[in-house]
């Protein structure tokens, strides 16, 4: 008893008229628990001199309302089939920037799955994103698009390649060819699919292109070479991520 | 009993050391209430990273942290749920690196009678030489009779054409999209040779169902070769038939994404 207090409510009906602390001599609040509280019975929130505080529904839980002066209990469900695999991060970035290339042909050998990025291909700067996965078992679905456009190579194809790098290695990549006159442009789409990956924090992926037959003339990819046709604003890249994981 | 009087008698900055036990004398924890207790404005825990306390910002709650800390606010990183409207629910993709080949016997005989043929809702039996890309054949799941489900399907389609020539040298083909084996969405298209041999392209697709029935079902994606111009060359679609490009170029995704106006609620407590 030396250092335990006993307060008998039921003999005493206290009421105390300023802030108290417990193990503390500064409270700020009006009661201030400088340790831990036990409760055997129910939490109750709310209430006046005249009515007791209400303990909430069961299965409702605790919540914080700001527009409120107390506590209350809140029902919180969540619809059925949600959580089997759900939305954790989705970002879309996009790029103005591009890449630009002339002066002869690249490689045309196939391009091979975790290959280390290097000088050959071109990073699209506003392409770059960061995200994160925690869980064991994830997907992760990449979607990209942007335009390119070529100038005048008496009418040959043009090829390139893009490829989706994280973390500078590379995990899907589209390669294709232009064709027409001076100024011809198309859309170009990368839609790919992770799945369990490991989990880490802040993985850096980023979109790059490369160059293939360019049988003279000049490439733009995501970037006017001839603006007789397209603006900065039509051949801009887009680039969204969307991390999957179960609850 | 003095010192509860003292407690009476002082009015400005109580403090109480040590434990206390209300309605008992053991109390186990620093303040231990051996019955209700009522909270009549705002529960203050400390936050241990900025050590702040903290009521918690609009429409969170209170989450336990494990022993030896304090709970804390936390917002639920679910949806506020309104009548009527359409929430992401199933969510999923797949990749495949299989592709499906096809030689040049291998013609669909719907390529004469496509108007007819590629009706919605055809059954994947009666359609010819259609084949199953293998790794994007899956299930997913719908929960509500109001829904719509959305299909984003890409792949790269070559042939083993030689230089194009005059007449063109080029394959007709059709990807479908199939939920339990019936047609919800087909693209036909034309490959034709390049100036450059072993042609390839990429191959889009969006395709959409709504308001499937409740329960689980299945998704396919199967393509044809349709008709053949002044060509015997084989055909791979999600994969590669020539060397220039290698399966990982070719592989196919799909994503599947379900959308409801959500019917059933669950507890989100064990």
């Amino acid at each position: 008893m030396k250092n335990i207090f006993f307060i008998t409510l039921s003999l005493f009906s206290m009421g105390f008229s300023a802030q108290v602390g417990i193990n503390t001599g500064t409270p700020v609040n009006m009661l201030d628990i400088n340790g831990d509280l036990g409760v055997r019975r129910e939490l109750r929130t709310g209430g006046s001199n005249t009515v007791k505080g209400t303990i909430g529904e069961s299965g409702t839980i605790l919540h914080n309302n700001s527009g409120l002066g107390v506590n209350d209990w809140k029902s919180i469900k969540i619809a059925d089939g949600q959580g089997s695999m759900s939305v954790f991060f989705m970002n879309t970035v996009s790029d103005k920037t591009g890449a630009q290339f002339s002066n002869g042909n690249g490689s045309v050998t196939p391009y091979t799955e975790n290959a280390t990025i290097d000088n050959n291909w071109v990073v699209l700067p506003g392409t770059q994103d960061t995200y994160s996965v925690t869980s064991l078992s994830n997907k992760i679905f990449f979607t990209f698009q942007t335009t390119v456009q070529k100038t005048a190579n008496a009418n040959s194809s043009t090829g390139f390649a893009c490829g989706i790098f994280v973390d500078n290695q590379l995990k899907a990549v589209r390669t294709d060819a232009l064709i027409g006159t001076d100024g011809a442009y198309k859309i170009f789409n990368l839609n790919a699919t992770l799945s369990n990956v490991p989990q880490k924090n802040n993985y850096v992926v980023k979109v790059a292109c490369t160059k293939r037959n360019l049988n003279g003339g000049t490439l733009g990819i995501g970037r006017v070479v001839n603006d007789t046709y397209l603006n900065i604003d039509m051949s801009q890249s887009v680039l969204t991520t969307s991390v999957m994981q179960p609850y | 009993m003095k010192k509860i009087v003292s407690i009476l008698c002082i009015s400005v900055g109580l403090s109480i050391p040590a434990q206390v036990g209300i309605k008992t004398n053991e109390p186990k924890s620093t303040l231990d209430v051996n019955g209700d207790i009522n909270l009549r404005g705002k529960l203050s825990v400390l936050n241990t990273v900025d050590n702040v306390l903290s009521e918690g910002a609009n429409d969170q709650v209170l989450v336990s942290q494990g022993t030896g800390y304090p709970p804390i606010w936390k917002t639920l990183r679910i949806p506020e749920y309104e009548p009527n409207k359409f929430y992401l629910i199933f969510n999923n993709s797949f990749s495949d690196r299989t592709g499906v080949t096809f030689t040049s016997n291998e013609v669909s005989t719907n390529g004469t009678s496509r108007s007819t043929s590629f009706m919605k809702n055809a059954a994947y039996s009666s359609l010819n030489r259609f084949k199953k890309i293998p790794g994007l054949s899956q299930n997913f799941t719908v929960y509500s009779t109001q829904s719509k489900t959305y299909f984003q399907f890409e792949t790269v389609v070559q042939a083993s054409f030689p230089v194009n020539d005059n007449p063109d040298i080029s394959i007709d083909y059709a990807c479908g999209i199939f939920v339990d084996d019936q047609l919800v969405n087909l693209r036909q298209r034309n490959i034709k040779a390049s100036n450059a041999a072993s042609t390839f392209i990429t191959h889009n697709q969006i395709g959409m169902a709504a308001n499937l029935t409740k329960g689980q079902h299945s998704v396919s994606v199967a393509c044809s070769r349709l008709r053949s111009f002044n060509t015997t060359a084989t055909m791979g679609i999600g994969i590669n038939v020539e060397d220039n490009i290698n399966s990982f170029i070719s592989q196919s995704s799909l994503k599947v994404d379900v959308y409801e106006v959500p019917q059933v609620f669950n507890t989100i407590l064990n």
